[in-house]
C-alpha cells in the first residue's frame, strides 16, 4: 500500500478554509444584526421638518348665473344696457273650469189640460193641439239663458189620458230643442189607443238623450228661459160613446244636463287663484336684507281668460314673508300704497268662443322695495276673480264648459342695489378622509373680483349636533373677497376688478378637528362696495384660485 | 426626548434610502476583478477569456458553480442616519450634505446554472449558462432635495426645479456563452466568449427629465418633461406574471462578445487586457413605452375648475377619473409599445501582474465600466499567496471615484476534485455595514480534473515533465 505524504499545509487546509469561511459568515451575521438593531424604526425621532408641497387646487371663474343655477323659477335677464335682472316667475295658476262652477240643475215640470172631442163617425178624424210652456231654472235667479249646447243629459216625459177612442196618436214637439247635427226640433210620438174604450185611461212614457242638442230659449220681459212643449192628439172616429170632456197630463224631467257652451247672462261667480313664489335670492339668508334702487322692481301679471264674462280680479292677500327678519310679513300693494289690489282683465267676445284672450299688466308703482328689505324667501298670494261685477243683466255672456282663467306673475328685480350687511348660510354634510399624513396646511385664496361685492366668509366645522369644532377663518371680520370699485350714476359700473390674497393656516389639532367634523356650515356676509348703490352687469365675473401648501407628516405620535 | 413611532410614509422613505445606501442597485461586473487574483479558478476567464484554466476539464456544480451578489453605491447608511444616544435622527440637510450631485446605486446578482470547459491541445473550450440580474439607478441630489423639501418650501418656491439626470436600468437576462481560449505561443494567450442573451425583463429610461416651476403667488405649476421609458415585463399584457413566463420568455434576443489577451512579458511580469460584454439586447416582447410627445411643450396646471365636478349642484365623483385622464393627456406623456435596444454595460480591464517569487504575486488592475450615460473607473491592487497548486489566498485594495478604501479577501482551494472559492470584495463591510457602500460576495463550487501543472506565472511555469 502506497502511503501518500501530505504537505503540512494540506493537513490543515480543510480546517483552515472552514474556519475562514465560518469566521466571515459569523461576522457578517453579527454586523447585520447590529445594523438591524440600529435601524429599529421605533428609535427614529420625529424630524423637525416636513416636506412641503404646493398644489393648485381650484381655478374657477364664476359668472352670476353660476351662483343661481338650479333655481327653477329664476331667469336672469340681460337688459339692453347689459345690466342684469332677476326675474322670478310663478307657476301658472288656474281657476276651476266653467263646467265645474256653473251647473244647470235638474228640472221637473208637469201640466194637465181638459179637452173636448166632437162626435166622430167611423172613418173621420180629429186633431187637438195643446201647448205647455216650460221654464228652465238656471243656477241663480238673475241668470238669463239664451241658448245651451249640451254634451249630456236626459229628458224624460210621461203622462196619460182618459180618452176612450180605439185609435189615437200623440206627437210632442219642442221647437226650442234642436239637434245640432240635423237642425230638426225634438219630436216624440206615442200611441194612445184604447180599443173599445175598455180602459179607463191610457198612458205614455218617453225619454231621449240630450247629448248634441241645443236649447234655444225664449226670453221676454215677462218670462225667461222658456221652452214650449207642443202636444198634438190625432183621434180616429169610431162607435165608442162620447165621454167628453177628457183630460190629458204631461210630467217630465231634464236631468244631468251638461253643457258645452252656454249663452246668456250668467250672473256673478267667484273663482280663486292661490299660490306662492319662492325667492331663491334669499333662500339661505340668515340676516340682513338689501336696499333696492328706485324703480328697480316690477310686478308683471299675465292672465289668460276664456270665460266670456266681464271679470275683475282682486287680491284677497298678497304679502312677502321672511323667516328670519322682523317684521316677518310685509303686505304688498301693487296699485300704490292704500289702493286695493284690484284689476280688470279682458274677456273673449262671442266671436271668440273657445279662445283665450290675454291681459298683461305691469305694476311698477309698488312697495316691493320695502318688502325686499326683510329678505323674503317667499311671496304668498290669493286672488279672487268675480264675474259680471257690475251686474248688468242685459249683456251677453258665454262660457264653454272648459272656460277658465289662468294666471301667472313674475317679479322683475333689476340688480341695482345697495347692501350693507347681508348674511347667508348653508349647511352641507361633511366627511373628509384620514389626514394623518398632513402636518400643516396653508390655503391661499386668490380672488379677482369683478363684482362690486365684498364677501367675508367663514366655514364652521361642526359635529353631528352642530356643535362648532373649529372654524376656517380666525378673524371673523376678514374680507376674503374684496368688492371692485364702482363709478357713480347713472351706470354704477365697476371700474376695474379687485384682487385679494388671503392665507389661511391649519396646523396640528385644528386638522384633527376638521377630520372629526360631520357638518360644514358656510356663512358669508355680503355687502356692496362701500355699501353704495351698484348695478350688476353681465360681464362681471369672479375668479377664485385656491392653492395649498401641505406639510407632509412623516411621523405620527 | 419623546419617543416616536415612524409611520408608513417614513418607513417607505427609509427603506428606499436604505436600498440606495446599503443594498442598492447597479451593474458592477467590475466586482469580478478579484478573480484575476485567484488564478487557480477556471472562473477567472469570466474577467478575461484569454486565461487558460490549469485543468484539462472542469464542470461547475449546477446552480452553485458561481453565485454572486454585489452592491455598490455612492453613499451609505451613515450618510442618512445620525445616531444620537439611543435615537436615530433624520436630518435632511445632513443627508443632502452627504450626497453627490449624482448618486449611483448598483445591484448585481449572478448565478451560473451550468458551466464546463475542457482542453484540447493548445485550445480550451468553454460553455456556460448564467442568470444575471442587473439594476442601475441614478438619482440626482436635486430629486432627493425635492422629495425632502417639496416644491412648497421656501427653498424652491419661485425657482425652477430641474429634475433631469435621473435614470434607471433594470435588466434580467439569461446568458448562453460559448468560449474559446487559444495558447498562441509560450507567451501569448487570446480568448473569446460569444454570448447569446435571452432578455427576460427590463425597465430602462433613456430620458427621465423634468423641470417644475411653482408660482409663489397662486402655486400654479408649470412643468416640462422629456421622458422615454421602456419596459418589457412578462405578464404586462394583464395576465399576471407566471414563473413559466420568466423561464421560457423568449423573443427578446441579444448578442454580446468578450475579448481578451494575456501576454507573459518575462519571468516577473505578465500583462493582460480584456473587453467584456460588448453587445445589446433587442426588446420586442411584453412592451410598454412611456414617452413625452413634445418635450418643448410646457404643461401648466393652475387648479381644477369646480364646474367640471359639479353636476346638478352635487359633486360628481365619476368626473374625477375623467378629469385626471385629461390632465395626463395635457402632460403629453403617451403610452405606446415600441421595441428598443438596451446596450450591455461593457467593461474594460487592464491588468499587470508581478511575480515576486513562485508563491507571491502582486497585481494591478485598471477597470472601467461603460454605462449608458456614465463611465465608472476603478483601480485595484492585489496580492496572491499560492500555498501550493491547490490553494490560493488573496487580498486586494480597490478604489473607485466614490469608494476609496475597499479591502478584499478571497480564498480558492481544491479538496480533491472539488474546488471551492469565496471572495469578499470588502472585508471591512461585514463589520461596518453602516459605513459600507460597496460589498460583493462571490462563491462557487466546481469539479476540476487533470491539473496541467501549468504555473500561473512564468516564474513557476515549469512542467513537471
Amino acid at each position: 500500500m502506497k502511503i501518500k505524504h501530505l504537505h503540512p499545509v494540506s493537513k490543515f487546509k480543510g480546517l483552515f478554509i472552514l474556519t475562514l469561511f465560518s469566521l466571515t459568515i459569523s461576522l457578517f451575521i453579527i454586523s447585520c444584526s447590529k445594523l438591524a438593531d440600529d435601524l429599529n424604526f421605533n428609535k427614529i425621532a420625529v424630524p423637525d421638518w416636513n416636506p412641503e408641497f404646493a398644489i393648485p387646487l381650484v381655478n374657477s371663474t364664476f359668472a352670476l348665473e353660476d351662483f343661481f343655477n338650479g333655481s327653477g323659477n329664476l331667469f336672469i335677464n340681460v337688459n339692453p344696457d347689459n345690466s342684469l335682472s332677476f326675474v322670478y316667475s310663478s307657476n301658472e295658476m288656474y281657476t276651476k273650469r266653467a263646467g265645474d262652477f256653473i251647473q244647470i240643475p235638474d228640472q221637473v215640470f208637469g201640466f194637465q189640460s181638459p179637452f173636448i172631442v166632437p162626435p166622430l163617425p167611423s172613418g173621420s178624424s180629429y186633431q187637438i193641439s195643446l201647448e205647455f210652456p216650460v221654464h228652465v231654472l238656471a243656477g241663480s235667479p238673475d241668470q238669463r239663458l239664451d241658448s245651451l249646447l249640451l254634451k249630456g243629459g236626459v229628458i224624460h216625459i210621461a203622462g196619460q189620458t182618459d180618452l176612450n177612442r180605439d185609435v189615437t196618436g200623440l206627437s210632442i214637439k219642442i221647437p226650442e230643442i234642436v239637434s245640432i247635427a240635423t237642425g230638426e226640433p225634438l219630436v216624440f210620438d206615442a200611441s194612445l189607443n184604447n180599443p173599445g174604450g175598455q180602459q179607463t185611461s191610457v198612458s205614455y212614457d218617453l225619454s231621449a238623450s240630450m247629448s248634441n242638442y241645443k236649447f234655444i230659449f225664449s226670453n221676454t220681459a215677462s218670462s225667461k228661459n222658456q221652452l214650449t212643449f207642443q202636444c198634438s192628439l190625432l183621434i180616429q172616429g169610431d162607435n165608442n160613446p162620447d165621454q167628453s170632456p177628457y183630460n190629458f197630463t204631461i210630467n217630465g224631467t231634464f236631468s244631468d244636463l251638461n253643457f258645452k257652451i252656454l249663452y246668456g247672462y250668467l250672473g256673478s261667480f267667484n273663482v280663486s287663484l292661490t299660490d306662492s313664489l319662492p325667492i331663491s335670492l334669499f333662500n339661505r339668508t340668515i340676516g340682513g336684507g338689501i336696499d333696492l334702487g328706485p324703480g328697480s322692481i316690477d310686478l308683471f301679471i299675465n292672465v289668460n281668460n276664456s270665460i266670456g264674462m266681464p271679470v275683475t280680479i282682486g287680491a284677497e292677500y298678497f304679502y312677502a314673508y321672511s323667516r328670519i327678519n322682523d317684521p316677518d310679513i310685509v303686505d304688498i300693494y301693487f296699485n300704490g300704497a292704500g289702493n286695493p289690489n284690484l284689476f280688470t282683465i279682458d274677456s273673449p267676445d262671442v266671436t271668440q268662443v273657445g279662445e283665450s284672450v290675454e291681459t298683461h299688466l305691469d305694476f311698477g308703482s309698488n312697495n316691493f322695495p320695502e318688502a325686499f328689505n326683510i329678505a323674503p324667501d317667499k311671496l304668498y298670494y290669493k286672488f279672487i276673480g268675480v264675474t259680471n261685477p257690475l251686474g248688468d243683466s242685459l249683456i251677453e255672456n258665454f262660457v264653454a264648459d272648459t272656460s277658465r282663467i289662468t294666471m301667472d306673475l313674475s317679479v322683475n328685480i333689476d340688480l341695482f342695489t345697495a347692501i350693507s350687511k347681508f348674511i347667508i348660510e348653508d349647511t352641507v354634510d361633511f366627511k373628509i378622509s384620514d389626514m394623518s399624513k398632513i402636518d400643516n396646511l396653508l390655503f391661499r385664496v386668490n380672488s379677482t373680483n369683478g363684482f362690486p361685492l365684498n364677501a367675508g366668509m367663514q366655514l364652521f366645522f361642526t359635529d353631528g349636533s352642530f356643535h362648532v369644532l373649529d372654524s376656517l377663518i380666525t378673524d371673523p371680520d376678514q374680507t376674503i373677497i374684496q368688492g371692485a370699485p364702482v363709478n357713480g350714476p347713472p351706470d354704477y359700473r365697476v371700474t376695474e376688478p379687485e384682487h385679494k390674497t388671503t392665507d389661511v393656516n391649519f396646523t396640528g389639532s385644528r386638522i384633527h378637528n376638521i377630520v372629526d367634523a360631520k357638518k360644514m356650515i358656510l356663512r358669508a356676509g355680503l355687502s356692496t362696495t362701500n355699501q353704495q348703490l351698484v348695478k350688476i352687469y353681465n360681464n362681471y365675473s369672479l375668479q377664485i384660485q385656491i392653492g395649498t401648501i401641505a406639510g407632509i407628516n412623516i411621523t405620527n405620535n | 426626548m419623546k419617543a416616536t413611532i415612524i409611520n408608513n410614509t417614513l418607513k417607505r422613505m427609509v427603506t428606499f434610502l436604505l436600498l440606495l445606501a446599503v443594498a442598492s442597485p447597479l451593474v458592477f461586473a467590475q466586482a469580478d476583478r478579484s478573480l484575476y487574483f485567484l488564478p487557480i479558478l477556471p472562473n477567472a476567464r469570466n474577467v478575461n477569456p484569454a486565461i487558460m484554466p490549469q485543468y484539462k476539464f472542469y464542470i461547475g456544480i449546477p446552480f452553485l458553480s458561481a453565485v454572486k451578489v454585489g452592491i455598490e453605491n455612492t453613499f451609505n447608511y451613515d450618510d442618512i442616519f445620525q445616531k444620537r444616544g439611543d435615537s436615530l435622527y433624520l436630518d435632511r440637510d445632513f443627508i443632502l450634505s452627504n450626497l453627490n450631485d449624482k448618486n449611483i446605486g448598483n445591484l448585481n446578482f449572478m448565478e451560473e446554472v451550468l458551466s464546463f470547459g475542457f482542453k484540447s491541445e493548445q485550445n480550451y473550450f468553454h460553455f456556460r449558462i448564467a442568470d444575471i440580474a442587473n439594476s442601475n439607478l441614478t438619482i440626482t441630489k436635486e430629486l432627493l432635495r425635492f422629495a425632502l423639501y417639496g416644491n412648497g418650501s421656501d427653498y424652491y418656491m419661485g425657482k425652477t426645479i430641474d429634475l433631469s439626470g435621473n435614470a434607471f436600468n433594470l435588466t434580467y437576462y439569461r446568458e448562453y456563452s460559448l468560449g474559446f481560449t487559444r495558447q498562441i505561443d509560450q507567451k501569448l494567450n487570446v480568448g473569446i466568449n460569444l454570448k447569446y442573451l435571452q432578455g427576460i425583463a427590463n425597465a430602462y429610461t433613456k430620458n427621465l427629465d423634468f423641470t417644475i416651476d411653482t408660482d409663489p403667488n397662486d402655486f400654479t405649476i408649470s412643468a416640462k418633461s422629456n421622458i422615454l421609458l421602456h419596459t418589457s415585463v412578462p405578464g404586462s399584457d394583464g395576465g399576471g406574471i407566471k414563473p413559466l413566463d420568466i423561464f421560457t420568455n423568449t423573443g427578446n434576443s441579444g448578442f454580446a462578445i468578450d475579448l481578451g489577451g494575456r501576454y507573459i512579458i518575462d519571468e516577473k511580469f505578465t500583462a493582460s487586457a480584456s473587453l467584456l460584454n460588448l453587445g445589446s439586447i433587442k426588446w420586442k416582447k411584453n412592451l410598454t413605452t412611456y414617452k413625452t410627445e413634445d418635450p418643448s411643450k410646457t404643461f401648466v396646471f393652475n387648479g381644477f375648475d369646480l364646474g367640471d365636478f359639479i353636476s346638478d349642484k352635487k359633486f360628481d365623483k365619476s368626473k374625477v377619473t375623467e378629469i385626471l385622464d385629461s390632465i395626463k393627456d395635457e402632460l403629453g406623456v403617451i403610452k405606446t409599445a415600441d421595441s428598443y435596444r438596451s446596450r450591455m454595460p461593457s467593461t474594460l480591464y487592464l491588468n499587470l501582474d508581478y511575480n515576486l517569487n513562485p508563491k507571491d504575486q502582486f497585481g494591478f488592475i485598471f477597470g472601467s465600466q461603460f454605462l449608458e450615460k456614465q463611465v465608472w473607473p476603478s483601480v485595484s491592487l492585489g496580492y496572491t499567496r499560492k500555498f501550493n497548486r491547490d490553494v490560493n489566498l488573496m487580498c486586494s485594495y480597490s478604489a473607485s471615484p466614490h469608494n476609496y478604501f475597499n479591502l478584499g479577501v478571497g480564498v480558492a482551494a481544491n479538496l480533491g476534485p472539488l474546488q471551492f472559492y469565496l471572495i469578499n470584495e470588502n472585508v471591512v463591510a461585514p463589520f461596518m455595514l453602516n459605513k459600507a457602500s460597496f460589498y460583493i460576495l462571490r462563491f462557487g463550487f466546481s469539479l476540476v480534473f487533470g491539473d496541467r501543472q501549468i504555473q500561473i506565472s512564468p516564474a513557476v511555469e515549469k512542467s513537471p515533465e
